[in-house]
């Protein structure tokens, strides 16, 4: 026990590599425990341990540690002490019983990692059921040893291990005349007992043993969901049957809670199954249906955002899907607030997936989600309408045209040209005149989707807006890439005619704006235009002459 | 030196073993003989280079440059069978010197073989070593002696008392409703687990102790350190050992809540007596569903506490809808649980079956009600003649059975401890070994007949404890 007396005493730092070594390992217990493994912080102090640890054990050969209450020896000297009992390494070892470590020479990195583990596992929670040594032990590593003090036989324990004994020998007192009739008896008899032969195992026996401890392991959640419904099945009362309903609940969070949507899936099918039966007179699988409200909880489904993160490309998708098509509409707006809390690309686009399932279900309740405050939520519910398509869609996201975050409108213009409703022209029309170049240019895109005559007028009428050519570059390109779609004499004669406008002010604007009607007439490959690209080609300006002479090669060909 | 690599060690012992194997079936010219020739040297060379090799058997693990090789469940029935054929010529060591020739590698093979069929196993092995460069060696050396085996025998006492003293405190704690201490449970498991991989005679032959009045603990200690043993044989990872011996410990948790006056009654159950005893399966189950959040721990405790009734073929209790296939561990905890249950003494059932014919009634149920194939494995570790058979030897001389032979070839050839002898005169502590044998080669003793110890009520724990 650590006296009162203890907590006044200071830290000790011991010098030399091995004390270095042990602030090492106190250093990495922190961040390791901070970080999970794929962080780079993780992966930079595991391996500067793992060097310091190869630099002593290349000098040493060997590294023994004897493990006191409040200190670590090596070769006799102190290199670590510490009087208190939080965080306290000594104390750690020493109250399971281990009393010595030994680190020997070809200690792999991931038997480090492994040790590491265990530095930094909860064993000291009420619920744990593994102390040092039985992880130590399970671990099995082949490069580091320990010695243990077995604590766990008191006076008391082996005074009952005596009685134990005595008491086996006294419940067969031994008979003399018993031991000599048996004697006679097998002198006389002939009687032979039968007895079973030896049979050697054959190589399929070899081959099915093998492969059953391959997939022993795999095999054993499913086994408890099977159990648990036999239980079921085998209830009599009420209050036993929700028992079990309430330990089918925990096996279906452990499930999710450990990624395996597989067995989650299995679980929830026979959930369905038989929620409608009876299993006797009184007693149904109506009780089942609260499975259903448990999986649909707020609760429920942070954890399930929470593991989506940690495990990512763990997860199977498509029986993630599956698991997301058991769910109902009430689980939209819960996974709407986990849109913004997760941070792994593939957790992301599984919530996208997951969203896109639900939200078929109830659209305007997914729609919902385009108040949320933080613009790369509602960016994503965009998308996800956008995936969904349905045209009644439009009816819930006209107010994002006026989002004041261009991403958003840009979005917004994007689902909107996807949906097919007759009235989303008039909406992308109106963002033509967007205060941001990226909705206008989003716009437009958007527009070349329709491809009606009504569109081109649209885009002409943009075009020959006074202003336009002072328009961004890239902005005026997309334009006329979109006009240029268009392959009627209307839009070559307004192309050619801009082609030859000869500029007097704002030279360069004027310019830019000639040479992206070059680039339009080199996408319609208009013949008509070769003489005017041929003066275009000659001018002066690097732009037009460059754009002017690939629309003349393009034509060419 | 070069570094030693644990993977190329068992990859060289497993390739010595093929070589022997496929010697035993084929030609020593045949195809299949010369390439396993071949795959060895090719390893030998490859990785060893010209550094000598020592293969070497010390108790029941081979050691490689004096590192010990960890057994894996890939390579287990082969380094258990070239454990055996070295045991049963008596070769201990094998050293490998430099760069050894295809051919001193085929007539080391030769040398085996012929050492095989010998009266006199390691002199015709040595005699064939002559021709042999660059290969040495060493006879096995004699198993542990006396003082060892008596240092050893208090060890595995208590650790055989503390499982025992573990299992009343988990039945205790949880029929008061009180949390069963999971920690050290696994910990004394951990004890049992290591004993067993380093030798399972011992900790076998106290399965032999059973008590009648607190059936229960010693029953379920029983089935634990049985099924950690056949858990062993057929090649189980130390943590699923451990995670084995824990759910054997609890397979009859359910049976705390049968009254005492059912479990112990000396006469025939009624109906709802049976439909009681019946229920503990699913009982068990369920009380450690709720003693404990779900984990991989858990799990593997429950399903055998649910299935370890249910035969092979599904018949038996708890009666199930689903077309399940029953767990690993609850077959072999299956296994365990009807050879000890067999075998004690209870209150409905004061004279328990001899071993032998506890075993041969589960050689019918074979396929039926047991796996059959972990019966095979069960039967080969518990031998045709288990610890504590009572046996009359053809030399008039009356023994129970000591120790197991590991040569599952001699399975009826165990150590036994004398108890009368030829002259009829009771003795105390005479071990002989039925291997033993005289100037003209013929075998000193041998099985005659068998006897059930516990009609004549003799006391087993006096001889093992």
């Amino acid at each position: 026990m650590l006296n009162d007396k203890s907590s006044q005493e200071p830290l000790t730092e011991g010098t030399g590599p091995v004390a270095e070594l042990i602030r090492e390992i106190q250093k990495a217990k922190r961040l390791l425990r901070m970080y999970p493994s794929n962080n780079p912080v993780y992966v930079s102090s595991l391996d500067t341990l793992y060097n310091k640890f190869s630099e002593v054990l290349r000098t040493e050969g060997e590294l023994k540690l004897k493990i006191q209450q409040k200190s670590i020896l090596h070769n006799g000297e102190q290199v670590y002490h510490n009087p208190e009992r939080d965080d306290n390494l000594a104390l750690f070892f020493f109250k399971d019983g281990v009393r010595e470590l030994t680190f020997t020479e070809g200690l792999t990195r991931d038997e480090l990692e492994g040790f590491m583990k265990i530095l930094t596992s909860e064993i000291d929670q009420e619920q744990a059921t593994d102390d040092v040594v039985t992880l130590l032990w399970e671990r099995d590593f082949e490069h580091i040893s320990y010695v243990v003090d077995e604590l766990y036989l008191t006076d008391e324990e082996v005074m009952a291990e005596d009685r134990i004994y005595n008491e086996i020998k006294e419940q067969h007192a031994r008979d003399n005349e018993a031991l000599l009739m048996a004697y006679k008896d097998a002198l006389e008899a002939a009687e032979e007992t039968e007895r079973a032969t030896f049979t050697p195992l054959n190589e399929a026996d070899i081959e099915n043993i093998s492969l059953e401890i391959k997939r022993q392991d795999l095999q054993k959640s499913t086994k408890l969901v099977t159990i648990l419904f036999e239980l079921l099945y085998l209830q009599t009362n009420r209050d036993d049957l929700r028992n079990i309903i309430n330990h089918i609940k925990s096996t279906l969070e452990y499930c999710v809670l450990n990624g395996d949507f597989k067995n989650a899936n299995y679980l929830l099918d026979m959930v369905k199954e038989n929620i409608d039966k009876k299993f006797s007179p009184d007693i149904s699988g109506n009780e089942l249906r609260k499975i259903y409200d448990y999986i649909n909880s707020p609760l429920m489904i942070e954890d399930l955002g929470r593991r989506i993160d940690t495990l990512s490309e763990d997860i199977d998708k498509e029986a993630f899907l599956k698991y997301i098509g058991h769910l109902n509409k009430s689980a939209i707006p819960h996974f709407i607030n986990l849109l913004g809390d997760v941070h792994t690309l593939y957790g992301k686009q599984l919530l996208l997936d997951a969203l896109t399932i639900l939200g078929r279900q109830d659209v305007k309740l997914l729609s919902d989600g385009l108040r949320d405050t933080r613009w790369e939520v509602v960016k994503d519910i965009l998308y996800i309408l956008g995936r969904i398509g349905t045209s009644g869609a439009l009816e819930y996201l006209t107010h994002t045209f006026s989002h004041p975050d261009e991403r958003i409108r840009c979005e917004a213009v994007r689902v909107v040209g996807t949906l097919n409703n007759p009235n989303a022209f008039q909406y992308i029309k109106n963002a033509l005149n967007d205060r941001s170049p990226s909705v206008r240019i989003t716009a437009v895109r958007a527009l070349s989707n329709i491809k009606t005559e009504g569109v081109k007028k649209v885009i002409l009428t943009e075009l020959s807006k006074k202003d336009f050519h002072l328009r961004d570059l890239n902005e005026k390109k997309e334009f006329y890439r979109t006009i240029a779609q268009w392959h009627d004499a209307e839009v070559r004669e307004f192309l050619i005619k801009t082609l030859k406008k000869k500029p007097f002010l704002r030279k360069r604007k004027t310019n830019e704006t000639r040479a992206c009607a070059a680039l339009a007439l080199g996408i319609m490959r208009a013949k008509e235009a070769i003489p005017a690209l041929k003066n275009a080609s000659r001018e002066g300006d690097d732009l037009l002459r460059e754009y002017s002479i690939s629309a003349l090669e393009r034509i060419s060909i | 030196m070069m570094e030693f690599n644990e993977s190329i060690a068992k990859e060289l012992l497993n390739s010595l073993a093929l070589v022997l194997k496929t010697a035993q079936i084929h030609h020593i010219d045949n195809m299949a003989v010369t390439n396993s020739i071949e795959k060895f040297l090719s390893i030998l060379r490859g990785h060893f280079q010209s550094e000598e090799v020592k293969i070497e058997i010390i108790g029941d693990y081979f050691y490689i440059n004096d590192n010990r090789i960890r057994y894996t469940s890939e390579y287990i029935f082969n380094y258990d069978f070239l454990m055996r054929e070295m045991r049963r010529i008596k070769l201990g060591t094998l050293i490998f010197h430099g760069d050894i020739s295809f051919d001193d590698m085929r007539n080391l093979t030769i040398g085996i073989l012929s050492a095989g069929l010998s009266e006199d196993p390691f002199n015709t092995l040595m005699n064939a070593m002559k021709e042999i460069e660059n290969v040495e060696v060493m006879e096995l050396k004699k198993v542990k002696e006396d003082e060892t085996r008596l240092e050893k025998k208090e060890i595995i006492k208590r650790t055989y008392s503390s499982t025992v003293l573990l299992s009343k405190d988990v039945f205790n704690k949880l029929k008061a409703g009180e949390r069963a201490n999971l920690k050290k449970a696994k910990r004394v498991i951990g004890t049992v687990v290591d004993q067993i991989i380093e030798d399972e005679t011992m900790l076998i032959g106290m399965t032999t102790i059973k008590d009648y009045d607190e059936y229960t603990y010693y029953h379920s200690v029983n089935v634990s350190i049985l099924s950690v043993a056949l858990g062993h044989r057929i090649g189980l990872p130390k943590k699923a050992l451990s995670r084995l011996g824990l759910a054997a410990l609890f397979h009859d948790i359910g049976k705390i809540d049968i009254p005492l006056e059912v479990l112990n009654k000396p006469t025939d159950f009624t109906e709802e007596e049976w439909r009681i005893v019946k229920e503990h399966p699913q009982n068990g189950a369920t009380l450690l569903l709720n003693l404990r959040t779900i984990d991989e721990l858990t799990i593997s405790l429950i399903i055998p506490a649910f299935e370890h009734h249910l035969n092979y073929d599904l018949t038996g209790y708890p009666s199930i809808r689903s077309r399940l296939e029953l767990d690993l561990f609850s077959r072999i905890i299956a296994i365990a649980d009807q050879y000890d249950a067999m075998t004690s003494a209870r209150v409905y059932s004061r004279v328990p079956m001899s071993p032998e014919m506890a075993l041969s009634t589960m050689m019918e149920r074979s396929g039926k009600q047991l796996d059959p194939t972990l019966l095979k494995v069960f039967i080969n570790m518990v031998g045709v003649y288990p610890i504590g058979s009572l046996v009359m030897l053809d030399t008039k001389e009356l023994g129970l059975v000591f120790e197991n032979n590991p040569n599952p070839e001699f399975i009826e050839r165990p150590r036994v401890l004398i108890i009368i002898d030829s002259s009829g005169h009771q003795v105390k502590g005479r071990v002989v070994d039925l291997m033993e044998r005289d100037e003209n080669g013929s075998f000193k003793r041998t099985i005659v007949k068998t006897l059930d110890p516990n009609k004549y009520g003799i006391n087993l724990a006096e001889y093992i404890l």
